[in-house]
């Protein structure tokens, strides 16, 4: 007598076709799915999961009511919990085979295992270096059983609803509509929440099974993590199942389920709020304590002192900040003409990157700050001309992407036409700087449209992002800057494979535009576009996805922005000469710069200043905003995403300002809670 | 060990708005072969069910074999074989799998009875079962309800699939077997003379209540079939208590009446009525009297 081996052996061959055909299918298209041009196969991978969810869930019990075999079932001399029970796990297993062999499937079309190309007539480039496919990625740094596990997880869930469903319903058709409406408006409940994060478990679900990045699928194992959501899970899940047997007539004492049903659901949902409450939370905004409106568009922001200078669009205004509460403008001084970009600020003297319209070129004004109620414009300096307004050209003006003074000498990192240079200055004498090096740091051609460069100076140091490379210069002696290391900081790649699929060929007056696109499953890898014209062909590469983006310095760590996979590349910087990515954060996509706290990382955002820490499954969380809602003055958020070095706000002691729109704004720091 | 069997007391069962089965009374004593009888929609199937836990009662009181079928179905389902009307097995198993599989939930089976069963049915145990013929299929579900050695054999109209031979030699020679190892029997069937042949105890249910329950004796003398003659001037018979039917043309009228005795006979004679013979019913005849709704009818 063994009535579970009989139940597992009758369930087993009753799902069995599906398991196979489901397990066939998945294989099949695993292998597919990898070398997969474009993302409706992809699709094809979540289709897998969610018919087997579907089809092992709805036949379960409503199958065999309809069939009329149910009776026979049911007047076997063992508790009906039982019976539903092993539907259940039987069918759960059903659905982590299909997955499995889904799984299996792509990872035998890794190149390490072969890859069947020829499916696909891909052409193989070992040159380019484009980066890998998704699956690929996440497979190799993940691991198979992981990525097995959690897309079982997900879709247990739905799995669970047509179950539950399908044994209160008399047909399985009826399961399946009952199910999947169960399981989308609990889909549409969950897009909602995660909108507005009120929900961590929902956020968890969310940044585990859909954001796919390989830390937050590793930090989603981490047994002290799971072990109070397994165990309020295993209480929510026993209450539910005990609620569901006594609907069943089961035959242990019924007081006994109640009693001990309910008491699962209650702890189990202790457990839950307990951990999410105690986990994270997103509170109300923060107000600014403090506020300084301009007339015109406030630009940059430094501070010195108990003063903050204000790059405004046309001068600098010098602010008393002695008090954070009360922002005075103490001073003001205009240059007419001009728009101005950037600021820097060394001594008392403030120097300005700007353009003139008039003069149509880009150059440098010098202010004098010594009398900070009168800032005097002591001097200005044409240095280009303003090239072509034309995207394509080459002939652009040299773009700002870092610029800071140290030690009487100014740097500015330059973007000409041919490279990326840093351009040293002497402003110890006289009121103009005195150019006296330039340093050729990296060929321009293969950056080409590559906006994500940045360059911040630390001190006698200068730290740069060049598409996937982090470079560390030594400016220590200006007259001869060099350039210590240059590390390569891309995660994944580069893939050698892609499909260069897409060709198209504009005209637009003399001139002609052949576009290449390279697609890979995940989506573009590279473009490529030659240009025809009377002056000869150009050739122009994107790099795609983009390199690496804001540094944000704090201490001996750099914090990078990489964009794919998108997160905070962390550099242990303490040897400038052998910087070592030591961590990665994943995170939410900044248009600006960081400042990193002990307790927070702050950004820019369009309502405020976001405050980021390190969520608990590893992410980088929001966890509350800085808000700051405009009352004067027009909507203009000045972030142009071509504008070096990208605006951050600033950390001084207990307050974190930054400039936004027409505002000096000023925040209290927040503290640890 | 209680001597009844079966006790079931005011119970009730609504579909809803329906009764199904209303207010009904049943014993059936230990090691008898009792009838249930009644129409079809007469509230047999909802009867046997809430006896097998596979419906709750509205109302009343259920006991099988002591146990209440609601608390104790676990220890209740050890003790009963039970065979549906048309009962629906696994039709993509043999028959020697789902005699395994029906095994395993039993710690008293006994293969070498159940395989006896099948020998005797002529079924083939590696035939799959929905191949088998509705009959064969009966037959399996009736061996496996007796694998168990149950002390209770409920049989839901077990005759209905089953072609004459093989419903003779199942209803005499099974149940008689069944009943000489001192079990009982609780047998549902519309069938009246094939229970009338195997049955100790009838009982008679119609639109869910009891009209008579006793041995197939009792239920027989229930009823009296009465000719009548009639005097020249006498006027239509009316107001005997009892009378479930009424025919005849002319002078002479054949009478159908439940509890027929001295009382039916005054009524009759003080109408001018002669009895000229009072004749038994067969079982059938006292089922269909039972179960007859027009009362006093002419045809």
């Amino acid at each position: 007598m063994n009535p579970l081996r009989a139940l597992i052996w009758k369930e087993g061959r009753e799902s069995s076709y599906k398991i196979i055909v489901g397990a066939c299918l998945g294989l099949f298209v695993g292998l597919l799915t990898h070398n997969a041009p474009s993302y409706p196969l992809e699709l094809i991978c979540y289709l897998i999961g969610f018919f087997s969810a579907v089809l092992m869930g709805m036949d379960a019990v409503a199958g065999e009511r309809s069939r009329g075999t149910l009776p026979f079932l049911f007047i076997r001399p063992l508790d009906r919990g039982w019976l539903l029970g092993v539907k259940f796990v039987v069918g759960a297993a059903g659905l982590l085979v299909v997955l499995a062999a889904y799984w299996a499937g792509v990872y035998l079309g890794l190149p390490e295992w072969g890859n069947p190309h020829f499916l696909w007539n891909f052409s193989w480039d070992p040159v380019t270096s484009f980066p890998p496919l998704y699956l690929e990625a996440i497979l190799t740094d993940v691991g198979y059983v992981r990525i097995v596990l959690l897309w079982f997880f997900f879709f247990l869930i739905l799995y669970t609803a047509v179950f539950l469903a399908s044994a209160f319903s008399d047909r399985s058709t009826q399961a399946v509509i009952i199910g999947l409406m169960t399981a989308w408006v609990g889909l549409f409940c969950f897009i909602l929440l995660s909108f507005e994060p009120v929900s961590y478990y929902l956020m968890l679900v969310f940044h585990t099974v859909l954001e796919r990045d390989a830390k937050i699928l590793r930090q989603a194992f981490e047994p002290s993590l799971l072990l109070a959501r397994v165990a309020g899970a295993v209480l929510l899940a026993g209450g539910v199942l005990l609620w569901v047997c006594r609907a069943f007539r089961t035959q242990a004492n019924r007081r006994f389920q109640w009693t001990v049903g309910a008491l699962a659901l209650i702890a189990g949902g202790i457990v839950m709020w307990l951990d999410a409450t105690q986990s994270q939370g997103v509170e109300e905004p923060v107000k600014p304590v403090g506020r300084l409106w301009y007339q015109e568009s406030v630009v940059d922001l430094a501070l010195k002192d108990r003063l903050a200078v204000v790059l405004l669009e046309q001068g600098v205004s010098v602010v008393d900040v002695a008090d954070w509460r009360a922002p005075r403008e103490i001073g003001r001084a205009k240059i007419k003409g001009w728009q101005l970009w950037r600021l820097a600020l060394s001594g008392s003297t403030a120097y300005v990157w700007g353009s003139s319209v008039a003069q149509d070129s880009v150059g440098v004004a010098v202010f004098d700050l010594s009398q900070p109620e009168s800032p005097q414009l002591r001097a200005r300096r044409f240095l280009y001309p303003i090239g072509a307004r034309d995207f394509f050209s080459l002939k652009q003006t040299p773009r700002l992407v870092g610029w800071a003074a140290w030690d009487g000498y100014l740097h500015a990192g330059l973007l000409g036409s041919e490279s990326l240079e840093l351009h040293s200055f002497d402003v110890r004498e006289g009121d103009l700087p005195q150019p006296i090096h330039v340093l050729p740091i990296a060929e321009r051609d293969k950056h080409v449209f590559n906006n994500n460069w940045e360059m911040r100076l630390a001190g006698p140091h200068g730290f740069l992002t060049l598409g996937h490379d982090f470079v560390v210069l030594d400016l220590t002696d200006p007259r001869r800057p060099e350039e210590l290391s240059r590390t390569p900081l891309r995660r994944f790649g580069p893939s050698k494979r892609y499909e260069e699929s897409i060709e198209k060929i504009h005209h637009q007056l003399s001139v002609s535009f052949q576009v290449t696109l390279k697609k890979a499953s995940w989506g573009l890898e590279a473009l490529e576009m030659r240009q025809h014209g009377p002056d000869g062909e150009h050739i122009y590469r994107i790099a795609v996805p983009p390199g690496l983006g804001p540094i944000s310095l704090s201490g001996d760590k750099a914090y990078i922005q990489r964009y794919w996979p998108q997160e905070l590349a962390v550099l242990d910087i303490t040897d400038l000469r052998r910087p070592v990515e030591v961590d990665y954060v994943p995170s939410e996509y900044f248009s600006s710069g960081l400042t990193m706290d002990r307790n927070f990382a702050y950004a820019l955002r369009p309502n405020g200043i976001g405050a980021y820490a390190v969520a608990e499954y590893g992410a980088l969380w929001r966890r509350k905003t800085l808000s700051f809602a405009e009352e004067k003055g027009e909507w203009s958020i000045y972030n142009p995403s071509d504008m070096k070095p990208y605006l951050a706000p600033i950390l001084a002691g207990d307050h974190i300002c930054a400039v936004m729109r027409n505002n000096l704004v000023v925040f209290e720091a927040l503290q640890d809670d | 060990m209680t001597d009844t069997a079966i006790a079931i007391a005011g119970l009730t069962h609504r579909f809803g708005q329906r009764t199904a089965v209303d207010d009904l009374q049943i014993e059936v004593h230990a090691g008898a072969v009792c009838g249930f009888l009644g129409r079809n929609g007469a509230g047999k199937t909802t009867t046997i069910k809430i006896l097998m836990n596979l419906l709750q009662p509205t109302a009343g009181q259920v006991e099988v074999l002591g146990l209440n079928p609601g608390r104790d179905s676990l220890a209740l389902w050890r003790q009963v074989g039970y065979v549906a009307e048309n009962p629906i097995l696994y039709g993509w198993m043999k028959v020697r799998e789902l005699v395994w599989f029906t095994g395993q939930f039993y710690e008293t089976w006994n293969q070498s009875k159940v395989e006896g069963f099948i020998d005797r049915f002529g079924l083939d145990p590696e035939q799959k079962i929905k191949h088998l013929s509705r009959g064969m299929n009966a037959q399996l579900a009736l061996a496996l309800a007796l694998g168990h050695e149950p002390r209770l054999l409920i049989l839901d109209e077990p005759a209905s699939g089953l072609d004459v031979v093989v419903r003779r030699d199942f209803l005499e020679s099974i149940i008689g077997l069944i009943q000489e190892e001192g079990r009982t029997v609780f047998l549902s069937s519309h069938l009246v003379h094939e229970v009338e042949r195997v049955a100790d105890r009838v009982a008679i249910i119609e639109a869910g209540q009891l009209q008579v329950e006793g041995t197939v004796d009792e239920v027989k003398q229930s009823a009296k079939r009465v000719v009548v003659h009639l005097a020249a001037d006498a006027g239509e018979l009316t107001g005997i208590s009892g009378l479930r039917q009424m025919r005849g043309e002319g002078a002479q009228r054949l009478l159908t009446v439940m509890g027929y005795g001295a009382q039916q006979a005054a009524q009759i004679e003080a109408q001018g009525g002669r009895i000229a013979d009072v004749m038994d019913l067969s079982l059938e005849d006292a089922f269909v009297a039972h179960v007859h709704d027009t009362e006093g009818g002419q045809s």
